[in-house]
């Protein structure tokens, strides 16, 4: 599959969400079991530090976030490729532990993405959340280095310097650049 | 050369840009003064500049039809502009993203759907948006008479978003505390809003 080529099951629940126009509708994604680990804001903090030493890139999203989930197949591509370079990708879902309808989406949502990443939710009202990881809006990408330190924090929170994947990228080369040095 | 001096004058006229950023806002501080703008097109057909609205409140608030977040605080803002009528307050949305479901055809649709009370811009050039560092649906920005800022946030102190079932989930339980509504209200008495700033929840806004 050529880079930036989205996955098939991917590009299915992008054009569903296109096609829907507003949040898309999945039923089959009801009943389906957990694939995202729940975790407190402490236990994402261990998380983060049990992935060290490796780059970490951390993908926050929700499933009211339209805009994140139509740029996941981007980040499945760029998972597949970095994931071959000792880069870590996780996602961190933080719909609201009282909003089964969205986590259950979620869930099937993830379930077909495909892709090398670890997912987690966080069990936590999404004020609280907000509060605590200093977030604007969503998507959000964390990038920590091999030492576990937030190196980059790509977010749509200014108007004249909003993110791409490209973003991502050339900040993960900058990082491997060190980190595979012999 | 000439030509594009006087594009970069009409640019600098248009949106005179505050200097600046907020503690939740990139671009904009609480005593910056209003972007001007000129020429938006509304739902109800006109076509609406800054200058026509010369209320002693204005309250620009950012909108999205697709936004889960705006159709959960419909209901809210239909009320905030419901509970001051007869006073001197006006209230202004504005849509800012590109996709088809958040266009003017579609904020027609939506605003008479909901009964939306109020003028609605739609701001194809972005420029409003960019110069307001307007980057959530729905962020509530309240002016005074001065047309400097005064409160900028969120509506109230439970953000409210429509799930997939299509019920309304309000993040903190019971409203409480109704900042923009408070805001306002100050600003008719004389006073200065308390808090000014909010971390307004919502939708991203995305700029081409």
């Amino acid at each position: 599959m050529m880079p930036g080529t989205p996955r098939p099951a991917a590009l299915i629940m992008l054009l569903g969400l296109m096609t829907c126009g507003t949040l898309p509708a999945d039923d089959s994604a009801l009943d389906r079991p957990e694939v995202m680990q729940v975790v407190s804001l402490a236990q994402w903090e261990r998380v983060l530090e049990a992935k060290q030493p490796g780059i970490i890139v951390a993908d926050l999203w929700a499933s009211w976030c339209v805009s994140c989930i139509e740029r996941f197949p981007k980040m499945v591509d760029l998972a597949d490729r970095f994931s071959q370079r000792n880069v870590t990708f996780l996602t961190l879902n933080l719909d609201d532990p009282q909003d089964a309808s969205g986590i259950e989406w979620s869930n099937g949502f993830l379930a077909g993405l495909g892709g090398t990443f670890g997912h987690y939710r966080l069990d936590e009202n999404l004020t609280v959340a907000f509060e605590a990881l200093d977030l604007m809006s969503l998507p959000v990408v964390l990038i920590h280095d091999g030492s576990g330190k937030e190196r980059h924090r790509l977010t749509n929170d200014n108007p004249n310097q909003q993110f791409t994947e490209a973003d991502i990228e050339a900040a993960l080369e900058a990082l491997l650049v060190g980190a595979e040095a012999p | 050369m000439m030509r594009r001096l006087r594009m970069a004058a009409a640019l600098l006229l248009f949106i005179a840009v505050p200097v600046g950023a907020g503690q939740y806002n990139d671009i904009i501080s609480i005593g910056d003064s209003m972007p001007s703008f000129s020429g938006l097109p509304a739902t109800d057909g006109g076509s609406y500049s800054s200058s026509d609205f010369d209320a002693d409140v204005l309250v620009l608030v950012s909108l999205a039809n697709h936004c889960p977040w705006v159709r959960g605080m419909d209901a809210g803002l239909i009320e905030l502009v419901e509970s001051f009528e007869g006073q001197d307050v006006e209230v202004v949305g504005f849509a800012v993203n590109h996709r088809e479901d958040d266009r003017l055809p579609a904020m027609i649709e939506h605003g008479k759907r909901v009964g939306y009370n109020f003028v609605y811009l739609f701001d194809e050039s972005q420029a409003l948006g960019r110069a307001l560092g307007a980057t959530r649906t729905p962020e509530y920005f309240v002016f005074d008479k001065a047309r400097k800022l005064a409160y900028t946030g969120l509506l109230t102190n439970s953000p409210a978003r429509e799930t997939r079932d299509g019920d309304v989930m309000f993040t903190n339980g019971a409203q409480t505390t109704f900042y923009t509504r408070d805001a306002i209200a100050a600003l008719l008495a004389g006073d200065q809003p308390d808090p000014a700033e909010t971390r307004a929840q919502g939708c991203s806004v995305k700029y081409e």
